[in-house]
């Protein structure tokens, strides 16, 4: 510039400045903190300056063999018609789990997909997803997926090709078993027609062979239960948008049911006070669920008290003329005065609420809990209502039993080929049958599987199996509506549908998935094409739901209780064991997917483990701490665990997960031949075949040594003088009022924290454009925590391992905070997610010696990864601690060759952060510019709705809203001015663009603490109303 | 040669009586002699052991750093929340050592306080060291080492610069401007000496080396007249560095937001802190030098009294600033600010807590003692624990306050881990390394300055009076 000075055309361009000084436009331009762009400063170029830049262009360019490894695209030679590179596709798709189908819609970059969302359209889905499903791209791309076919030979694993499969299946099985005897096939729950036309035809060629479907969870008591009642069997389906009183009799509505997203959505609907009345929901539960967690009222019980407790609720209702009162139980056994209370105000909370109440029972309850807990629903009138009862003959769960007797014709040597179609039975059948042992005694052991996994390895071969987002194939969602899934990318390691391999074991024809979907479709709904190309598209057929049931003809039979059930646990003695499905590991199949093992319990806040969940109360009478690794024992057979105590677990209970201990899981879940230790501990070790998920007898024995757990809230090392801390300030950060506090005061909210008016020092920044902001709903808020699972598929958030996350290190960008209060054996929870808050002063920008995060004129917290130098001062800085830095290169695994396959799976638009920089939520900052490209493109404003983060997306219960605070119509707008909504420590003049509506709790006035106040003191902790 | 010091000098003869600051049978020639025999003659075998640990202490830093550089700062057990650890804690650390130098060279020169002369050279060079360690910390705790010169204000082809708002960008500023004044202070008072050295060689290196560094010293009367006058002014410019460095890192502290961070006391707590801490260094340097080096009548008991007084009162301010901090954060009513603090007494890391009062507030009250104060073993005994203690405040401030600030969902304990333990003990083989090259090469003690306060010096004078 110091040339410029010098030549005449300089001094013009001062003189011209001279003049611009005084005029407004300039006055604004200098009073602009974030001016459109540099061109001015670049613009006027002279020979001398242009000469410069040339030569270091010149210089730079030639320099460029000094750069990283080079890479090549080649182009398409022939690009399809309206394909644009790098312009992401959405395919209709579902992915099916215990027979039950979750609708999708997945992202696709270039042929790889990389997101999967909840397909809107879909009645079940509706737009939102579990985070199994979240994890789908996770496991399409896991890089310890079967790569071929093998053989088994004398332990060792031959590698075998498709083609010796073939000759071996027509030279050693068919001839056979020409008839099926002697043919064995266990295959996964399905509701898919295509699977049960075809098993028509495998039932017709081989008639005598054994089709056994097993599934080590299933809601298939719950089938049987409605079935005592209707003769057929049956399932109900939920509309919580109805209930008034909803009643969840040890079950995980909002947390584990195969529906749980629509129910989710249906009970949201009915929890934000200013929506119309409130719902008020009852949980009678074990192990703290997310339900029991969301629950108004939650009565700790152990699993054999929850069908007594039915039974006293039967005899409640029956004093009020409701149902008839089941004569098994004496009245006054459950002497506990709580107990009482709640069954007095449940009991009359259900009387008052006829046709708008709802009695749910969970899978882990014996079928006759479940037929009383119907027949009650059907006394209360609630059938048509909140639960419709519908015809579940053509997608009926099988009896897990069912397993039994195959093993017991294995055990005969009745069988001498098997095929397992998919499921993992060696690591998952219960215990007692022995299957490994079973299975070994069969001649050809034939499996289908993802992985070589515990069942490969068992068999003689394995035929790599794909996955669903590589194959065709159809299934239907909770209510029966029939639902397409469709490949979005060719099958990466070759491999068979259940369907195709199905197919190749009947020989007849080679059944392709997409033609046999198709002729499937052709016959169930229609011939038109166009029909056919709609569904496609859509992804479900509308209106293909199950038929509804005929009226109940059947009755339930009486429950027996033991006098002692009833008693309060004595505290020595045995202990009952209550298995439950992981929230994050299902029943193990997703064990070798990072995100979901790193994913916190909603609960225990554990990853990387399961553990022996107990009580305090339980604890202390069995000596038992937390971290001291325990030996449990059940049926004379034992597993070794940690021990976890968790508040409100029921006393004399020890909660067991199921779906760890993987022995040949993969390089992440456990791999016993490559040193890799599993994680957790295999529980199915323990876990017997019976009709009910819960077991007494169980005896916990400490071993004296120590099991690490990784917990992402800290509880262990929590001291007095830390509680109470925690206590005095809870009230402030996650704020919940009972509904009639609401009520008598709907901005209670906005005064539990005083402080002075809140001044800045300088003029702040205007916000003309857009104004980012977000709304989270605690009173909606579930806690499921799909939203960490979203964020992390969204935005390429690196897994640490367990290690890590025990050293603090993990790198959620939206955590779910839990929290409890109240009294210690049966606290209240309170959930609350916490992502970055954008605060318009925020305390991580002024900080940052390079200025690497900083502030958009639309008032989003940006952090530049390339400019970052991983101070952490800005950490330091963060009242809400959620600035996430990469204490290493947690990516280098992608570097290996042999894992490279995972790189396919991350997010192009999202930079994969190095080592040593600071990360946090962006608000999905790249799907904002999406749609302002769009936008722009369209020549419009971007439109309230057009940005929905990932968290928002997958949220079941629509807590989470995000869009332009400027917009006074604006969804994000009309929370932020709810008399509920607070910001999170305001007082520190953050001004956090997140707002939180403060819950509302809508408690029985019989079972209402004195107005949840600030009793200080008794509980461990306590909150602000 | 300034009259006026000289005058000084008999005023203070008056006011403070002797023992002596010089004393012995020592001469102007041997007070020469003394000091540099140290640097011609081969050093005691005691100083090659201690060379030798040090440098292996030294190689234990440089393999720890790098591990650290090769594989991320996920070696040290800095997490989430505390993502400071005892990086940081070891750059305070070692700032407040760096602060007895200037303090003694430069302001107690312009107070004219005698007795700073057998310790001033040591002091200084210990303030070098002690920066040149601490300057290490905040560069090898960043993510990404590579790119730590984003923190200098470079004119740059992305036209940007750092972010001015930032207390860690005053810190670049206050510790290199410390450094590069004291460095030169340092050096300049070191410039007659060099060239006694350089009179005095015998071999042609160390002839040819302290030439170069004595830039052409003869001694003459217009060089000293003008060395007074720099020695002067960099003495006053000095000054304000010494309370400006270490307010500036206080800042780092105490502008942020978090409770137990973010209060005002902190620019006065650290730098008496400071000085606290860097007498004591003194004194854990000095007690072992003099006895090693034979410099017993030069750096006296006097001198080593009169430091334990500064460590005494300087302990007491100290003293007054932890419980002057619960006091205001009761005080204030806030919460956080309250929990904070009663955290750090009787939380996770309360033992910290009270090694840190015991050692800072507790152990120096035996100074009130004369006798204590002038024993050698007690004194050294004493600042070691000055030194832990010192160590442990910085430990007290960042972590325990990092580890359980607003959201209780986020509190999390910190463990160092071994690399840890390797760094900040590899920092003190670089510190004692320079220290004792620095012992072995250069004069330990400023020749000229003592000379002045020989009863030599003030012989004729005391004809005047």
């Amino acid at each position: 510039m110091s040339s410029l000075n010098r030549s005449e055309s300089t001094r013009t361009y001062w003189r011209s400045l001279r003049q611009l000084e005084d005029s407004a436009e300039f006055q604004e331009l200098v009073s602009k903190e974030f001016p459109a762009g540099p061109e001015g400063e670049w613009s006027s170029t002279s020979r001398r300056r242009f000469l410069q830049l040339m030569g270091a262009s010149v210089a730079l360019g030639t320099a460029s063999s000094c750069r990283w490894q080079q890479g090549y695209i080649a182009p398409m030679s022939e690009r399809p018609e309206g394909w644009v590179p790098g312009t992401p596709r959405h395919y209709s798709t579902c992915m099916e789990i215990g027979g039950v189908a979750e609708a999708l819609t997945v992202t696709s970059y270039d042929g790889r997909p990389t997101k999967v969302e909840g397909n809107a359209s879909h009645p079940s889905s509706q737009g939102s997803t579990t985070s199994y499903a979240q994890a789908a791209t996770l496991e399409l791309y896991d890089p310890d997926r079967s790569r071929g076919y093998a053989r088994y030979e004398a332990g060792s694993e031959v590698p075998a090709s498709e083609e010796e499969f073939r000759q071996f299946l027509a030279a050693n099985v068919r001839p056979k078993v020409s008839d099926g005897s002697g043919l064995a096939v266990i295959a996964e729950a399905s509701s898919s027609p295509a699977m049960a036309r075809l098993h028509e035809r495998f039932a017709a060629t081989f008639p005598n062979a054994q089709y056994v479907e097993f599934e080590p969870l299933s809601r298939f008591n719950e089938q049987a239960g409605c079935a005592t009642l209707f003769g057929v069997p049956t399932r109900p389906v939920y509309q919580l948008e109805q209930a008034d009183i909803i009643v969840a009799l040890d079950d995980d509505l909002l947390g584990q049911h195969p529906d749980r997203l629509r129910v989710a959505r249906g009970f949201a609907s009915r929890r934000r006070p200013e929506d119309g009345a409130m719902s008020r929901l009852y949980a009678v539960e074990a192990s703290f669920s997310v339900t029991g967690a969301r629950a108004d009222h939650r009565l700790p019980l152990r699993g054999e008290q929850v069908g007594a407790f039915l039974t006293a609720l039967e005899n409640e209702l029956a004093g009020r003329g409701i149902g008839t009162a089941s004569a098994a139980v004496d009245q006054g056994t459950f002497a506990e005065e709580h107990v009482q209370t709640f069954l007095h105000a449940l009991a009359g909370d259900l009387a008052g609420h006829r046709g708008r109440s709802l009695i749910s029972v969970g899978p882990g309850q014996p079928a006759a809990v479940h037929a009383r807990a119907h027949a009650l629903n059907l006394a209360l009138g609630n059938r048509g209502r909140t639960v419709e009862y519908h015809d579940a003959s053509t997608v009926a769960l099988h009896d897990p039993a069912d397993l039994r007797s195959l093993v017991q014709s294995l055990n005969s040597g009745g069988v001498d080929t098997l095929v397992v179609l998919g499921g993992n039975p060696v690591y998952n059948a219960p215990a007692d049958l022995d299957f490994a042992a079973a299975m070994a005694k069969v001649e050809h052991r034939v499996h289908l599987g993802l992985y070589r996994d515990e069942t490969a390895v068992a068999s003689t071969w394995h035929v790599p199996a794909t996955h669903w987002l590589e194959s065709w194939a159809d299934a239907r969602s909770w209510d029966g509506t029939w639902t397409l899934r469709q490949p979005l990318i060719e099958p990466l390691w070759g491999g068979k549908s259940v369907a195709e391999m199905l197919g190749m074991v009947i020989g007849r024809g080679v059944i392709e998935g997409r033609n046999w979907t198709r002729s499937t479709f052709r016959e169930e709904f229609s011939k038109d094409e166009l029909v056919w190309r709609q569904a496609v598209q859509r992804g479900f057929m509308p209106g293909s739901g199950l038929a509804i049931a005929g009226a109940a003809s059947g009755s339930a039979p009486a429950l027996q209780h033991s006098a002692a059930v009833q008693a309060a646990w004595s505290g020595s003695g045995s202990v009952e064991a209550v298995f439950q499905t992981d929230h994050t590991l299902y029943d193990g199949r997703f064990a070798n997917l990072g995100w979901l093992q790193e994913l916190p319990d909603p609960l225990t806040k554990l990853t990387w483990d399961n553990a022996a969940v107990v009580s305090l109360a339980t604890a202390e009478a069995l000596g038992l701490a937390d971290m001291d690794e325990v030996e449990v024992e059940l049926d004379g057979r034992s597993v070794k665990m940690g021990v976890y105590v968790m508040p409100g677990q029921a006393t004399g209970t020890v909660g067991i997960a199921l779906g760890y201990g993987r022995s040949e899981g993969g390089h992440v879940a456990g791999l016993w031949v490559d040193q890799v230790d599993s994680v957790g501990s295999n529980t199915y070790s323990i876990f017997s075949a019976g009709a009910a998920a819960f077991r007494a007898g169980a005896t916990l024995t400490a071993t004296g040594g120590h099991w690490p757990l990784a917990s992402t809230q800290d509880h262990h090392l929590v001291d007095e003088m830390g509680m109470q801390g925690r206590a005095d300030r809870l009230g402030e950060l996650v704020r919940e009022g009972s509904l009639e506090k609401w009520k008598q005061e709907p901005d209670f909210a906005q005064h539990v924290v005083h402080h002075p008016p809140l001044k800045s020092l300088w003029d702040e920044h205007p916000y003309e454009g857009y104004r980012w902001g977000m709304s989270i709903d605690l009173s909606t808020c579930i806690g499921c925590s799909s939203c960490t699972i979203a964020c992390q598929s969204e935005n390429n958030i690196p897994v640490v391992g367990k290690e890590e996350v025990m050293n603090g290190r993990e790198m959620a960008w939206i955590r779910m905070d839990r929290y409890f209060s109240g009294d210690a054996e049966d606290p209240k929870v309170l959930n609350q997610p916490v992502g970055c808050m954008h605060c318009e002063l925020a305390p991580c920008e002024q900080v940052c010696p390079v200025a690497a995060t900083t502030h958009t004129s639309e008032g989003l917290n940006d952090m530049v990864y390339n400019r970052c130098i991983g101070t952490r001062y800005c950490a330091n800085n963060c009242p809400y601690k959620v600035r996430r830095f990469n204490y290493y290169n947690f990516n280098k695994q992608l570097d290996k060759p042999d894992r490279g396959v995972e790189k396919l799976g991350k997010n192009p638009e999202v930079t994969v952060r190095a080592r040593g920089v600071m990360e946090k939520c962006t608000f999905c900052v790249q799907r904002i510019q999406t749609a302002r490209v769009d936008a722009h493109n369209q020549g419009e404003q971007i439109q309230d709705g057009a940005i929905t983060p990932a968290c928002a997306q997958v949220c079941p219960t629509q807590a989470i809203h995000f869009g332009d605070l400027n917009d006074e119509q604006s969804a994000v707008r009309q929370k932020h001015d709810n008399d509920r909504a607070y910001a999170m420590l305001a007082e520190l003049n953050n001004k956090p663009r997140t707002a939180y509506l403060a819950a509302i709790r809508n408690t029985h006035p019989d079972m209402t603490p004195a107005e949840a106040t600030t009793t200080h003191g008794g509980g461990e902790e306590e909150s602000h109303g | 040669m300034a009259n006026t010091a000289e005058l000084t000098h008999a005023e203070l003869d008056n006011i403070i009586d002797p023992p002596a600051l010089v004393q012995g049978k020592d001469d102007l020639a041997s007070i020469t002699d003394t000091v540099c025999n140290v640097a011609e003659n081969k050093p005691p075998r005691a100083w090659y052991i201690a060379f030798l640990i040090s440098l292996g202490v030294l190689g234990m830093l440089g393999a720890s750093i790098v591990y650290l550089v090769i594989t991320g700062v996920g070696v040290w057990g800095n997490n989430q929340p505390v993502a400071w650890g005892w990086p940081i804690v070891n750059f305070v650390f070692w700032v407040g050592i760096g602060h007895a130098g200037t303090l003694i060279s430069a302001v107690l020169y312009l107070f004219r306080q005698g007795w700073r002369t057998g310790i001033n050279r040591f002091a200084e060079a210990m303030t070098i060291f002690a920066v040149i360690c601490a300057g290490m910390f905040p560069a090898i705790h960043v993510g990404r080492i590579w790119v730590i010169y984003w923190v200098f204000p470079i004119p740059n082809q992305m036209a940007l610069w750092p972010n001015f708002r930032s207390p860690l960008l005053w810190d670049v500023f206050a510790v290199s401007t410390y450094f590069s004044v004291s460095l030169l202070f340092w050096y300049m008072g070191m410039v007659p000496d060099l060239a006694s050295l350089r009179d005095r060689a015998k071999k042609k290196m160390s002839r040819l080396l302290y030439g170069i560094f004595a830039l052409g010293w003869t001694g003459a009367n217009r060089q000293w007249h003008r060395y007074e006058r720099v020695y002067l002014l960099l003495a006053a410019l000095a000054t304000p560095l010494v309370l400006s460095v270490h307010s500036v890192v206080s800042f780092d502290f105490a502008t942020s937001q978090l409770p137990g961070w973010h209060t005002t006391i902190l620019p006065p707590y650290f730098v008496a802190g400071a000085i606290f801490s860097g007498f004591a260094m003194v004194v854990t340097l000095a007690v072992p030098a003099r006895a090693l080096f034979g410099l017993r009548n030069l750096i006296t008991m006097r001198h080593l009294e009169l430091m334990n007084k500064v460590i005494l009162a300087t302990g007491l301010m100290v003293g007054y600033a932890y419980a002057m901090e619960f006091f205001i954060s009761w005080y204030s009513g806030n919460k956080y600010e309250g929990f904070a603090f009663v955290n750090r007494a009787f939380g996770s890391y309360a033992w910290a807590y009270w090694i840190m009062v015991s050692c800072n507030v507790l152990v120096p009250q035996i100074f009130w003692f004369k006798r204590f104060r002038r024993s050698i073993p007690v004194m050294f005994v004493i600042s070691i624990f000055v030194n832990i203690g010192m160590w442990f405040e910085r430990f007290v401030i960042v972590v325990t306050s990092l580890n359980r600030d607003f959201l209780p969902s986020s509190w999390h304990y910190f463990s160092p881990t071994y690399v840890d333990f390797a760094t900040l003990i590899g920092s003190f083989g670089l510190f004692l390394t320079l220290f004792l090259l620095f012992c072995r090469f250069l004069p330990q003690v400023a020749i000229a300055e003592v000379k002045l306060q020989t009863p030599h010096a003030h012989a004729h004078h005391g004809d005047d009076h």
